[in-house]
């Protein structure tokens, strides 16, 4: 991690829609792409985000917030007082809280989360969408993720015979 | 299994002549199939899952939901989402193919190439994710499995990423085996583990796989390999090779260590029907691994780049001859009674005068398995220290014998001089198994004593719950960390000072009492000796190297971190956290 010196680095954030966020500049590189930015030093000022709305972008800050390593942040090793193991089951229930939100909320956070590279934040939207495939018939997989069956019946036909293995 | 060398060995021809071969070695003791029945799983647990390439947006992603990790139980079923808030519109439409591939590399494999009826979108993604292959996820009926499986490489364009196949019979499926080898070459498979289900023993792998090109890492189990006369093995990216129970004759390793310009890890398991010499010639093998095989010899013949040589052997005395290896570093375990070691030429003999040649002066860990009943190995294991004269960790188990002869060695240690790694390099001691026997407490007398610069000394007494590791030897000098009282023994020899007998703080300092368990040894040891130090605060150090660090040693031999070359020492763990300080009292 970056400075880390006394006073902490703040670093502004700004939504398509003319929010600004302004955020410590440890939690904002959790985002690499941010980190990228800031390293480069193409961060004077403030970072627009382009394409995230301030309501996801505002929900991206307090994952990462939550995230940021809390070690060294007070100048004392916070690992001391808690178990690691603790801590990450912590998370863990966080994480599971912070991912109840609606489809429309949660493709919207894939999409930031994959922008900003942001692999814990991706890994987390996308899990949710991978239980789903996994765990339902075809039709419902169709209606959860809003997709629409382009196949003519025959074509779908012929795909569940080729691949009647992985139908069974 | 040294058939065209002309060994005059036992060749099988026919699926029908192993299975009588292999109850012949099962007469005495379980059957053949209850044999093969704990070997399969336990083999099958030995290779780690794969690293995934990584996608773009996730560079090193653990890959949770395909896993192709030793546990082949099926990932629990997470909870179902609701079907909840249905607005209708096609969010999915809005992720880039890229997230989608992301999320499709992530599912089971039956699952991801279901995906590809969704709609026409998501068949493209199907096709340009790297194909992932788990026999546990494809639900076909034992006798079509293989097709199954054949099938499905086949409808991917490739490319074949991973594919772990470890619970499927190619009993009577050669053509679609045939299938699919070649079709797993053809689709640039990079990492493959691909057993056999017995029976039979020696089924042959199709030649195909000598084509896999682009293999990064392959694992076989239970299968005939291929003969390399005819077909050349072309594995120029090839890292890491494991051959498990497998019959392969020696001039077709010859051809692949030939062949593999960038292998590194090679492992043999439970090869046990081999009778045959392993010869080592790889100018890039840095891990050699022997996992309880029957080879009939070992020669490291050139190996400019090895680091490990390491073995799990059972089974006949052989002989291990390491020629040139100029940069091996870890060998062990080294059993006195299985390996007769020969280096530079020269045959390694108990209490023989070690002369240069006969020297490895590269290596820093050995790890010697000792029956320290048995006068050989006793002398042998004063040899081996003196054959490597910059050892800075020295493992020593102690083996139970048989018949406990026991041997008077007492004279022997004390009489004998130093030698170099043990004047000035020989840092970590580490007994594993120590029993409280008087030979094994006459050596490790002899490497307090003569260890000039030993820092650290590791009982590991996992294996034996009742051992008492007797706090003999540092008892009379243990001290407590922060209040060194080091040097009031005012002994000259602080080995003898605190022998096993001395019936002082000694015997509690160390002492399990019997419970043996690990954490008690320091519970217990502390209020009765008032000695236990804590191990990360190493305080007076101006004592230099009168301080020696009593650890307790977890045991962590296993085939994984033997071939890891990240595990710095893979014969035990130090556990510092367990830790006393003992204080050395110099004349």
């Amino acid at each position: 991690m970056a400075t880390r010196e006394a006073g902490k680095k703040m670093i502004m954030l700004k939504s398509p829609d003319g929010m600004e966020f302004e955020v410590e500049e440890a939690v904002a590189m959790e985002s690499q792409t941010i980190r990228k930015m800031i390293e480069d030093d193409c961060a004077d000022t403030a970072i627009l985000i382009p394409n995230i709305n301030s309501k996801i972008l505002s929900r991206v800050i307090e994952y990462c917030n939550k995230h940021v390593p809390t070690t060294g942040a007070t100048g004392a090793a916070a690992s001391d007082t808690v178990a690691p193991a603790a801590l990450a089951e912590d998370l863990k229930i966080w994480d599971a809280e912070f991912i109840k939100v609606n489809r429309a909320t949660r493709f919207d956070l894939i999409q930031a989360a994959s922008y900003l590279n942001i692999k814990g934040l991706l890994d987390l939207t996308s899990q949710t969408t991978i239980d789903t495939i996994s765990d339902n018939s075809l039709e419902e997989i169709r209606s959860f993720l809003s997709t629409k069956n382009d196949y003519l019946p025959e074509e779908e036909q012929t795909i569940r015979r080729e691949n009647q293995w992985a139908f069974q | 299994m040294d058939a065209a060398g002309g060994g005059g060995e036992e060749v099988f021809v026919t699926y029908a002549q192993i299975g009588p071969y292999f109850n012949l070695l099962a007469l005495e003791g379980p059957s053949a199939q209850h044999r093969i029945d704990r070997i399969v799983p336990y083999l099958i647990s030995l290779p780690s899952s794969p690293r995934p390439t990584p996608t773009p947006e996730s560079s090193d992603s653990d890959d949770d939901h395909f896993s192709l990790t030793s546990s082949d139980d099926d990932t629990a079923a997470p909870a179902v989402p609701a079907a909840q808030d249905g607005d209708g519109q096609d969010h999915i439409s809005r992720l880039p193919d890229d997230l989608l591939s992301n999320i499709v590399s992530c599912l089971p494999t039956n699952e991801a190439a279901r995906t590809m009826v969704l709609s026409t979108r998501w068949r493209g993604v199907w096709a340009a994710t790297p194909l992932l292959v788990h026999d546990a996820h494809i639900r076909a009926a034992d006798r079509h499995a293989v097709r199954a499986l054949s099938r499905c490489v086949a409808a991917h364009p490739g490319p074949v990423r991973a594919v772990r196949v470890t619970r499927t019979s190619f009993h009577r499926q050669e053509y679609a085996l045939e299938r699919l080898v070649a079709s797993l070459a053809a689709k640039n498979v990079q990492d493959l583990i691909l057993f056999n289900r017995p029976w039979p023993l020696d089924m042959p792998l199709p030649d195909d796989i000598l084509s896999c090109g682009s293999l990064t890492r392959l694992y076989i189990g239970f299968w005939r390999f291929p003969d390399t006369t005819a077909h050349q093995p072309a594995f120029p990216n090839l890292h890491e090779l494991g051959l498990f129970h497998s019959i392969i004759e020696d001039r077709d390793v010859d051809a692949l260590l030939a062949h593999c310009f960038k292998l590194r890890i090679l492992s043999f398991a439970m090869a046990y029907s081999c009778r045959s010499r392993l010869r080592i010639r790889s100018s890039s093998l840095r891990v050699m691994m022997e996992w309880r095989c029957g080879f009939n010899e070992i020669i490291v013949e050139d190996a400019p780049c090895l680091e490990r040589l390491l073995f799990h052997s059972i089974s006949d005395r052989r002989p291990v001859r390491i020629v040139n290896a100029p940069r091996l570093e870890v060998l062990g375990f080294l059993d006195l009674q299985v390996h007769a070691l020969e280096i530079g030429g020269v045959v390694i003999r108990a209490g023989m005068n070690v002369r240069a040649r006969a020297m490895l002066p590269s290596l820093k860990m050995l790890a010697v398995k000792v029956r320290f009943s048995h006068d050989m190995e006793v002398k042998m294991l004063d040899t081996l220290l003196r054959c490597f004269p910059r050892l800075e960790t020295l493992h020593v188990m102690s083996i139970q014998p048989s018949s406990p002869d026991s041997v008077d060695c007492a004279e022997f240690w004390k009489s004998l001089g130093s030698c170099d790694c043990l004047e000035s390099h020989l840092k970590t001691f580490v007994f594993h198994r120590y029993q409280g026997l008087d030979c094994e407490y006459l050596f490790l007398c002899y490497i307090l004593k003569k260890g000039k610069v030993l820092k650290t000394l590791g009982f590991d007494c996992a294996d034996s719950d009742d051992v008492v590791v007797e706090g003999g030897p540092m008892s009379g000098s243990s001290v407590e960390g922060n209040a060194p009282t080091g040097g009031s023994s005012g002994s000259d020899d602080v080995v003898m000072e605190g022998g096993p007998m001395s019936g002082s703080a000694g015997e509690g300092n160390v002492s399990s009492g019997g419970s043996g368990g690990s954490n008690d040894v320091v519970k217990e040891g502390g209020p009765v000796s008032g000695s236990v130090g804590e191990g990360n605060a190493p305080s007076g150090g101006s004592r230099g190297s009168n301080i020696i660090y009593v650890c307790v040693a977890s045991p962590c031999w296993t085939f994984q971190n033997a071939i890891d070359l990240s595990v710095e020492d893979p014969f035990c763990v130090l556990r510092h956290d367990k830790c006393w300080i003992a204080s050395r009292v110099m004349a």
